[in-house]
């Protein structure tokens, strides 16, 4: 990849997992565009077409919902709910800090998940829902706000486009900001390796849930990271400020996969336990069958389970 | 540096040892890069391991420099575990050289006739320069097998040592004595037993045949003298010179072939002039084809045409025998000097003495291969001659036993009838001073007892010497004293006897003996016993030989325990037979016998004609109540030879059968408890003589005071009366054809001791060398050579003569001088003539030991022993280059090189990276910087 080629942001565009993925479409369709007004059920009630119940008018209501012709024959205020149909809210949360700058082969794991961010946002945006970026090191570097017309995308891609990363990834900052900046219920997809502080993580993570978010989480790893496969004397410099270490990797390749392991299992669990959607990708796999699988899951957590949709 | 053979290559081992943690270094310097964001795992996993990482890490990194030392440690040569043992300053080589007969060997070599001997002089030389050439001071020392004790080269090897020591070599030949190693191992043991610091070496130089090292009775002793010194760390070098040589490969080796006299015999060692003497000659192939050759036979260096033939068929590892009769004759034509019938005593026994003359025969066989020793093939005996052989005879009668019927009369009579021999009658109290080395034998008849000491020992001394002893029992002896003779005297009387002797037969017993019984009333174990071979071809006749009474033996483990130290050579008939009872008893156990008999078995079907036929036979036996023919019968069972024209197999074969050789083995002690008797004639050696008893007197007459009954009819009144001269020839013939002492091996010593009252205190003589051709004709007669005249020294009253000096095969006459006699003649010297020969039984066979069983070397692991090292003609002796047993020799040190390797090869796969399982390839980290 040349310079020029690594600053063009739409570099994350790629244009064959996206046309892999846009064969999905149909399918995606009936995943993604049932955001897309009129496909959604939703159990947020509000302005809507289709009545669900009255509800007796209680301080703080917005009176334009009040049903006077209920009134009239009552003589109570009762307001008027219907089953609200909203276009979704996506937010894409982004770690372009340093320890995501680590990869061999293609892509290295910002490389990845900006690729994997900007492909669902293009799918996204193609279904017309509503698509922010917040992209992060040790502070908020790129915020937008959600918007649903294509042209947005490239903005969207800009955003993640950042090529000096801090030393340090501040993880329940950026997701206190995030958490903060949404309003709406929506759905937040978060790429990052998750290489810090398990409790800043999941305190960030709980903080967005609290917020009635749907949170999809990918956690993105080099595949020299699972694998360890060094040999030779190797001096292993910590990124993100963290201590170097010489020595033989062959001889601690077994304590290195046994303390990745458990670390893996700690996130899979904290995120089970918090409710979210957790992925765990490598930057080995093929982007569009990682994508084609989570669109699969997906598709089929709405055929089994009818009461699970995008906002529980 | 001593410690090691190469010490420069341990410095470079040592430099090398430091190659790893050079390495090791360097990798601390030189490593690659890598920016790298899971650092907490690394970090994590580095704080849990890091103590098991610097374990695992410094056991790889010794283990490396172990490995790396090890190897140092080998290609140097380590023999610091050697010093202890005097490796490296100095070597001691003990070299003993084989002169045994075996060593003159022949083929045909390039330059000429080979012998083992010589090849193995040129390769000891050989050894002696590689020796010399090893860095080190090298002592050498060279001795014969012959003569271990003083060395024939003792000294450092250099240049000029080298070249005395070929000038000592070169003269030496081979000797004709049969030597083997086991004798010499002593004394290299006492030599390295004196060294206490060097390299110690015992080198044997031979021909290494199986005889010495595998089959011969000294093989153990060998082995264990070999087994001492190597485990005490003297290496062994053994140079095998023998032809065709040695390979190292070869499992079978191959050794000339040898056509051998292996014995030569007369049937008596004294002879009378005029009578035709047997004599056997037994040539032994030591080769692997039949062959054939010419027997030469020689009287004194004179052919004899009559008894020399040619010899068509001589089978591949056999001996063949061969006899021919030749009749001496004596130079001296006068008689026995003057014998007259009024010389008594000393006089009488000094002209029996100067009677007496040798006459040397000799046989040679021709040999066409010009293979196999050549020394072997002659061989030469002495034999006396008198005019009249000259018998003792004592009597306990005294002059009574020489009238008609007395036992002194039969047997003078039964020995003139020979018209050979000459009997000297002398009374009890003269065996004391008798000179008894005149007689061949000596008879001693119905004696009580002898009560003179000194007589005794006398008679004793003269059997050990080759002399032969009769006994002839009577009514005046006293069993007591037999017996104890028998037990004092190392049975000088070969048996016990009873406390008495049998009772006389009834009258009607004899009749019905005589008449009725018509089984022999004696019979022969062996038929072809020298001592009754002109009886047994007359067994039949011995049905009418009546022996009244005799002397009863004890039963026959009383004196006789393992059954091979006396011979029974005439036994009486078992008269249990007549009693009806134990008749019967006798029946019952033929006819169980009978019964085990295999008749109905299939495989054994083809005998059943056979056995059907004895079994028969032996029933008919039975039934007409006939001991003799039943054990004939049943002798004709176990020894069927069949019939091959009729297809009848040999019953041979069925009791060879292994589950029929027990029944076979009763059958045949049942037979001869059914025949045979009481012994009446048995014999014995003594030293190199001979001692046999009658257990019945010579005479038909009684001579003790107030005896009647006569004890047997054999000298005279009898039917048979004219077997009684047979028989005592065939026994003065078995008494005098043992040992005499004058057929000697080559090396064997010659001791006499004259009485000083007789002889002159000095001795002359002259020696003949047996000298062989192995060409048509033999060796032409060598003449005699002076020996230069002895003193005799004199001890405990006699004068003693002893020869040791005879180390070549020949003829050793002896001329002792007699003192003058009374009236002043001077009589001539008397002559005692000694052969010596060969010991063909020890060294014509020529086959030679294998390889395995000359290299075996049971300390072989441990590397203190010493090594075996086998050469042969052609090898270039490099490990004689001062060889020092080094740490690479020991199977131990490339153990543990293995097992380090493998320990290092394990932890390096352990501690390095591999995919497991389903794991697949995982590339190479791209972005890495050094």
């Amino acid at each position: 990849m040349s310079a020029a080629s690594q600053d063009d942001p739409r570099r994350f565009l790629h244009p064959a997992t996206l046309a892999k993925i846009g064969r999905l479409e149909l399918r995606a369709r009936q995943v993604v565009e049932g955001f897309i007004s009129g496909l959604h059920k939703s159990p947020i009630f509000g302005h809507s077409i289709e009545f669900l119940q009255h509800r007796e008018y209680s301080h703080g209501d917005d009176i334009r919902h009040l049903d006077w012709k209920v009134w009239s024959r009552t003589d109570r205020f009762f307001i008027k709910q219907f089953e609200e149909e909203t276009n979704l809210r996506a937010t894409l949360v982004v770690d372009v800090s340093e320890s995501m700058r680590y990869g061999n082969g293609a892509m290295n794991k910002y490389e990845y998940a900006c690729t994997a961010a900007a492909c669902l946002a293009y799918l996204l945006l193609r279904q017309h829902d509503a698509v922010g970026l917040t992209a992060f090191d040790s502070a908020v570097r790129a915020t937008l706000p959600p918007r649903s017309q294509m042209s947005h995308l490239d903005a969207l891609v800009a955003g993640m486009n950042h090529n000096r990363p801090a030393k340090k990834t501040g993880f329940i900052n950026t997701l206190r900001k995030v958490a903060e900046s949404i309003s709406q219920r929506g759905l937040i997809l978060v790429f990052s390796d998750f290489l810090v502080d398990r409790s800043d993580l999941f305190k960030g993570l709980e903080m967005l849930r609290h917020r009635r978010q749907d949170i999809l989480a990918f956690h993105i790893l080099d595949t020299d990271e699972i694998s360890f496969p060094f040999a030779g004397s190797t001096k292993f410099e910590g990124m993100e400020e963290q201590p170097h270490l010489l020595c033989d990797p062959r001889a601690l390749r077994d304590g290195y996969i046994e303390a990745l392991e458990k670390y893996l299992v700690e996130v899979r669990r904290g995120c089970t336990r918090i409710g979210i959607d957790y992925h765990l990708v490598t930057t080995g796999d093929y982007l569009d069958a990682v994508l084609t699988k989570f669109l699969n899951m997906r598709l089929d957590d709405r055929g089994n389970k009818p009461s699970a949709g995008p906002v529980r | 540096m001593e410690v090691f053979l190469n010490p420069w290559y341990m410095v470079a081992g040592g430099a090398l040892v430091s190659a790893p943690i050079l390495i090791h270094l360097i990798n601390r310097i030189r490593y690659k890069r890598i920016d790298w964001a899971a650092m907490e795992f690394l970090l994590e996993a580095m704080k849990r391991n890091r103590r098991k990482l610097i374990l695992e890490q410094m056991l790889l990194l010794l283990l490396r420099i172990f490995l790396v030392l090890l190897t140092g440690f080998l290609v140097a040569r380590f023999v610091g575990s050697a010093l202890g043992r005097g490796a490296g300053q100095a070597g001691f080589h003990f070299l003993l050289f084989d002169d045994s007969l075996s060593m003159t060997d022949r083929w045909a070599g390039k330059a000429g006739e080979e012998t083992t001997f010589k090849t193995a002089q040129a390769e000891i030389q050989k050894m002696a320069r590689k020796i010399a050439q090893s860095p080190g001071a090298h002592h050498l020392r060279l001795a014969l097998l012959s003569d271990p004790a003083n060395p024939v080269f003792e000294g450092r090897l250099n240049e000029q040592a080298l070249e005395d020591l070929g000038r000592r070599l070169e003269p030496l030949k081979p000797g004709f004595l049969h030597r083997d190693f086991s004798s010499a191992l002593e004394r290299a043991a006492d030599y390295f037993s004196s060294i206490q610091v060097g390299q110690k070496n015992l080198h044997l130089a031979g021909d290494f045949r199986d005889y010495d090292w595998t089959t011969g009775p000294n093989k153990e002793k060998l082995r264990q003298g070999l087994d001492r010194l190597l485990e005490a760390g003297v290496n062994l070098g053994l140079m095998d010179a023998a032809h065709p040589f040695r390979g190292e490969n070869r499992q079978v080796v191959i050794h000339h072939d040898n056509l051998a006299i292996s014995d030569f015999r007369a049937e008596t060692r004294l002879a009378a002039e005029g009578v035709p003497i047997e004599f056997t000659v037994g040539i032994h192939n030591h080769g692997a084809a039949d062959k054939k050759t010419f027997l030469h036979a020689k009287i004194d260096g004179q052919e004899d045409f009559s008894a020399s033939q040619p010899l068509d068929s001589l089978p591949a590892g056999q001996r063949t025998e061969k006899k021919f009769s030749l009749i001496l004759t004596r130079k001296n034509k006068t008689g026995a000097a003057g014998l007259k019938a009024s010389d008594k005593g000393e006089e009488r026994d000094r002209k029996l003495r100067q009677d007496r003359e040798f006459a040397r025969v000799r046989v040679e066989i021709t040999e066409d291969e010009r293979t196999g020793l050549l020394a072997d093939n002659a061989r030469e005996i002495v034999v006396e001659l008198r005019s009249r052989v000259p018998v003792l005879v004592v009597d306990g009668a005294g002059a009574e036993g020489r009238l008609p019927g007395g036992d002194s009369f039969h047997v003078e009579y039964a020995l003139a009838a020979a018209r050979a021999y000459e009997v000297e009658h002398r009374t009890l109290d003269e065996l004391e001073k008798a000179d008894l080395d005149i007689y061949p034998t000596i008879y001693l008849l119905n004696l009580p007892e002898i009560k003179s000491e000194k007589a005794i020992a006398r008679l004793r001394s003269f059997v050990e010497r080759g002399g032969g002893l009769v006994w002839f029992p009577g009514d005046r002896s006293k069993p007591a004293f037999y017996n104890s003779l028998f037990e004092k005297e190392a049975g000088l009387f070969p048996l016990l006897l009873a406390d008495r002797p049998t009772d006389a037969l009834s009258e009607a017993q004899r009749a019905d003996m005589k008449q009725k019984d018509e089984q022999p009333k004696i019979l022969f174990p062996d038929p072809n016993h020298s001592a009754i071979v002109g009886l047994s071809k007359n067994l039949g006749a011995m049905r009418y030989l009546l022996i009244d009474r005799y002397f009863q033996a004890r039963p026959r483990f009383t004196w006789d325990p393992t059954g091979k130290e006396a011979e029974e050579i005439v036994l009486l008939a078992n008269r249990k037979w007549n009693d009806d009872k134990q008749r019967e008893s006798y029946k019952e156990r033929a006819r169980e016998f009978l019964a085990k008999l295999p008749y109905d078995e299939p495989l054994k079907e083809k005998f059943q004609k056979a056995l059907r036929r004895h079994e028969r036979a032996v029933k008919e036996s039975l039934a007409a109540d006939s001991q003799y023919r039943a054990g004939l019968a049943l002798e004709a069972l176990l020894n069927d030879p069949g019939d091959p024209a009729n297809k009848e197999p040999s019953l041979k074969e069925l009791w060879a059968l292994a589950e029929m050789r027990t029944l076979a083995r009763q059958i045949d002690e049942f037979r001869k408890s059914i025949l045979f008797g009481d012994p009446l004639v048995v014999g014995r050696r003594l030293g190199q003589g001979r001692v046999a008893a009658v257990l019945t007197p010579a005479g038909t007459r009684p001579t003790a005071p107030g005896a009647a009954e006569s004890w047997n009819e054999w000298g005279a009144g009898s039917p048979v009366s004219w077997s009684y001269p047979v028989f005592l020839m065939d026994l003065q013939r078995y008494l005098s054809s043992e040992g005499g002492g004058r057929n000697l091996l080559v090396g064997e010593e010659v001791r006499l001791t004259l009485d000083p009252a007789r002889y002159q205190p000095r001795v002359s003589g002259s020696y003949q060398l047996l000298e062989v051709s192995g060409a048509q004709g033999g060796a032409p007669a060598v003449p005699p050579v002076k020996m230069a005249e002895q003193p005799l020294s004199q001890k405990e009253g006699g004068l003693e003569f002893t020869f040791t000096q005879s180390m070549k095969p020949g003829a050793w006459l002896f001329e002792f001088h007699p003192n003058e006699a009374t009236g002043g003649a001077t009589p001539s010297a008397e002559i005692h003539a000694y052969s010596f020969n060969i010991d063909s039984a020890r060294e014509s066979d020529l086959r030679r030991a294998a390889n395995e069983k000359l290299e075996a070397n049971r300390f072989a692991s441990d590397p203190r022993a010493g090594k075996v090292h086998l050469w042969a003609p052609g090898d270039n002796y490099d490990s004689l280059k001062n060889r020092m047993p080094d740490a690479s020799e020991s199977p131990w040190l490339y153990l543990i090189f293995m097992l380090a390797l493998i320990a290092e090869q394990a932890l390096a796969v352990h501690l390095s990276f591999h995919l497991r399982g389903k794991e697949g390839p995982v590339a190479v980290p791209g972005r890495v910087s050094a």
